[in-house]
């Protein structure tokens, strides 16, 4: 780390739903958004909201097939609309899937080249142009491993995955409202509490060189054990707002580098047939890989036990399964309906991912089966 | 006769200089409002049913959504007044509250001498007619005063007033959509509520509850809002302003607007520009 770049424009706060897309919209005079959003989500309640918070003079264009995760094919679809519309904005609403197909459909916009080509692996994070068109993201409570991170796993046709990263795809507005979340539920909110959980441990655990999200990561961890039961309980605002603020946090934490356990959970949510939320997988591996990750943890193991209650004579993996003991979540992969069978093609596909080596130990293909069966 | 000195839009929201001689009907914003005496006599506005007096020694805070009308003293003579339509976003941008609101503590400000100055300087800029860099700067300081002397007055906090009360009915936004999207067209509010899934009393009752003022106020300030959009940014008569939301005549459309902004559309468009 030498260059420290953690903030786009972020609004945050109960109610600032339709103040700031309608503000945003109109000061940067945006007049034909694209709205990325699944058609369920497009007609959920908590949408009456987000759709009334456009200007009466923005003309709104709509792509709502959103594949469970981002594809070339998908992100070439939405380039396309964005083109023939005439869009000058694309606005993505909802979980991460939508978030990322927009961030894709960015790049399908502003490049010529195919996707593949502009990967990480092909060296793309150079190349990837610094003036994509504007995105404002609005994440509801599965939202936020994309929220505010600059990168988004693209599958291909051909059954590949390639990594699209770059500054430039962080969203360039995104806009929280924890008032979007009160009602959802408690399924979509113990997922979302379980993807923090993940992203923000992996990310402290991770040896890489960066103070500020060591910060968020554990900023986000203590934000989490004391609000999952209000939320699900009593649809607690104050509860809810707090799960928010540690997704956002977990999420600005992923500067460290797209973490270990996105890599393994992307990987299940690609291959397997049941589709399974990958912030439930992420979830449910990391106590699994904090065991892989044994001795390599640095004294990382104790600031995190710290804050997340565990006491000093327990494992962390052990402390992490007695947290969530209580809430509502599958407990193995298989409770997510992932087939045994899918658990190779995952770790192969794993195995090839950037983020397997930004984790205290790195795992081969070999341990990385290992852990995924030890969670199935 | 009512007469529009100077209207300044910004990224701010509005401020304007008038000289008012009627009563406005009662209405809603969805900026905050506040309104200053500069001369002529003491008016009164009043706010969720209470009158309180607008003079030298007191201006009158609105918040967003709050039903409020204007009156008139009845000694016939004009008012002359500064107000001011706060947009939410651009005040609350430096805001460390949690909760996203430009609500008011009270309706009431004692006019200080402080707050007094930074009336004179807005009016000497407005009454110049002439863009200057240190407008948003002078009325973001007017604002925070007030704002905050509100609230060192009010009882009770601003944190979560209403927030979750406001969004928890989903028929209601899902009827906020509906007005959003359609408020150009006659929009009976029996068929609204049925819409929605409602019975008209229900609704409305909801719909109070919930907005803080009744669906035809509502669909009133997005109507308003968009003539005085349309007269700013656009060329359109103002007799295909009004006919495109609705109205039967252009004289019906005026009689609209003067009572819901005070003055005539034609004066509101000859002195509006942007800053």
């Amino acid at each position: 780390m030498t260059l420290i770049h953690l903030l786009n424009r972020v609004h945050f706060a109960d109610g600032v739903l339709e103040d700031a897309l309608h503000s945003e919209l109109e000061v940067n005079d945006k007049t034909r958004p694209l709205v990325v959003a699944g058609a369920e989500d497009s007609e959920s309640l908590e949408a009456e909201r987000f759709f009334s918070g456009f200007p009466r003079r923005a003309s709104r264009v709509m792509f709502s097939d959103i594949p469970h995760l981002p594809s070339a094919a998908a992100a070439a679809a939405v380039a396309e609309l964005y083109r023939a519309e005439g869009c000058d904005v694309l606005v993505a609403y909802g979980p991460n899937r939508a978030i990322n197909l927009a961030k894709a459909a960015r790049v399908a916009i502003a490049h010529s080249e195919a996707l593949e080509v502009l990967s990480v692996d092909e060296g793309g994070a150079r190349r990837i142009a610094s003036d994509l068109p504007d995105l404002y993201a609005v994440p509801d409570v599965l939202g936020f491993a994309a929220a505010v991170s600059e990168s988004t796993p693209v599958a291909l046709s051909d059954g590949r995955q390639v990594l699209l990263a770059a500054r430039a795809l962080a969203p360039t507005i995104t806009i929280c409202d924890p008032t979007l979340t009160l009602g959802a539920p408690s399924e979509a909110s113990v997922f979302a509490a379980a993807g923090v959980l993940a992203r923000a441990v992996d990310s402290y655990l991770s040896p890489r060189y960066h103070p500020p999200a060591d910060g968020l990561a554990l900023d986000a961890l203590s934000r989490i054990p004391a609000n999952i039961k209000p939320a699900l309980d009593n649809d607690s605002l104050s509860a809810r707002r707090e799960i928010m603020a540690a997704g956002l946090n977990s999420s600005f934490a992923l500067q460290k580098g797209r973490s270990v356990v996105q890599a393994l959970a992307n990987a299940v949510a690609s291959v397997s047939e049941a589709q399974p939320e990958p912030s439930a997988v992420a979830g449910i591996l990391m106590s699994h890989l904090v065991e892989f990750y044994e001795g390599g943890m640095n004294g990382r193991c104790a600031r995190v036990k710290h804050v997340l209650g565990i006491a000093p004579g327990d494992s962390l993996a052990g402390g992490m399964r007695a947290l969530t003991e209580s809430w509502p979540i599958p407990r193995r992969l298989g409770d997510l309906g992932v087939e045994v069978s899918a658990l190779s093609r995952a770790a192969e596909l794993a195995a090839k991912d950037h983020a397997i080596s930004n984790g205290p130990r790195k795992p081969g293909a070999q341990e990385i089966r290992q852990v995924l069966q030890a969670a199935h | 006769m009512a007469r529009a000195i100077s209207v300044h839009h910004g990224s701010f929201g509005r401020a304007t200089l008038y000289e008012l001689d009627r009563p406005l009907t009662t209405h809603a914003h969805r900026e905050g409002h506040l309104i200053f005496f500069l001369g002529g006599p003491e008016a009164s506005a009043t706010v969720n049913g209470t009158s309180h007096v607008i003079s030298k020694d007191q201006a009158v805070a609105i918040s967003p959504w709050e039903s409020h009308s204007f009156e008139p003293s009845p000694c016939a003579e004009n008012h002359f007044m500064l107000t001011l339509y706060i947009k939410p976003m651009w005040f609350l941008e430096n805001s460390q509250s949690a909760e996203f609101s430009l609500g008011f503590g009270t309706p009431v400000i004692r006019v200080t001498p402080t707050i007094e100055m930074w009336i004179g300087r807005l009016t000497t800029i407005l009454l110049d007619d002439q863009p200057s860099e240190r407008f948003d700067g002078f009325l973001y300081e007017t604002t925070r005063r007030c704002f905050e002397q509100t609230w060192a007055n009010a009882e009770g906090q601003p944190i979560l007033r209403n927030v979750q009360r406001k969004f928890s009915d989903f028929r209601v936004r899902r009827s906020l959509r509906l007005m959003q999207e359609n408020f150009a067209e006659d929009i009976a509010m029996d068929d609204l509520a049925r819409q929605v899934g409602l019975s008209r009393p229900h609704f409305f009752k909801l719909f109070k509850m919930q907005m803080g003022i009744t669906p035809n106020l509502y669909l009133n300030t997005l109507r308003t809002e968009h003539a005085i959009d349309e007269l700013v940014m656009t060329k359109k008569s103002v007799t295909d302003i009004g006919l495109d939301l609705g109205f039967a005549s252009q004289a019906s459309f005026t009689r609209y607007f003067s009572s819901n902004v005070g003055i005539p559309p034609t004066d509101y468009r000859r002195v509006a520009h942007f800053v």
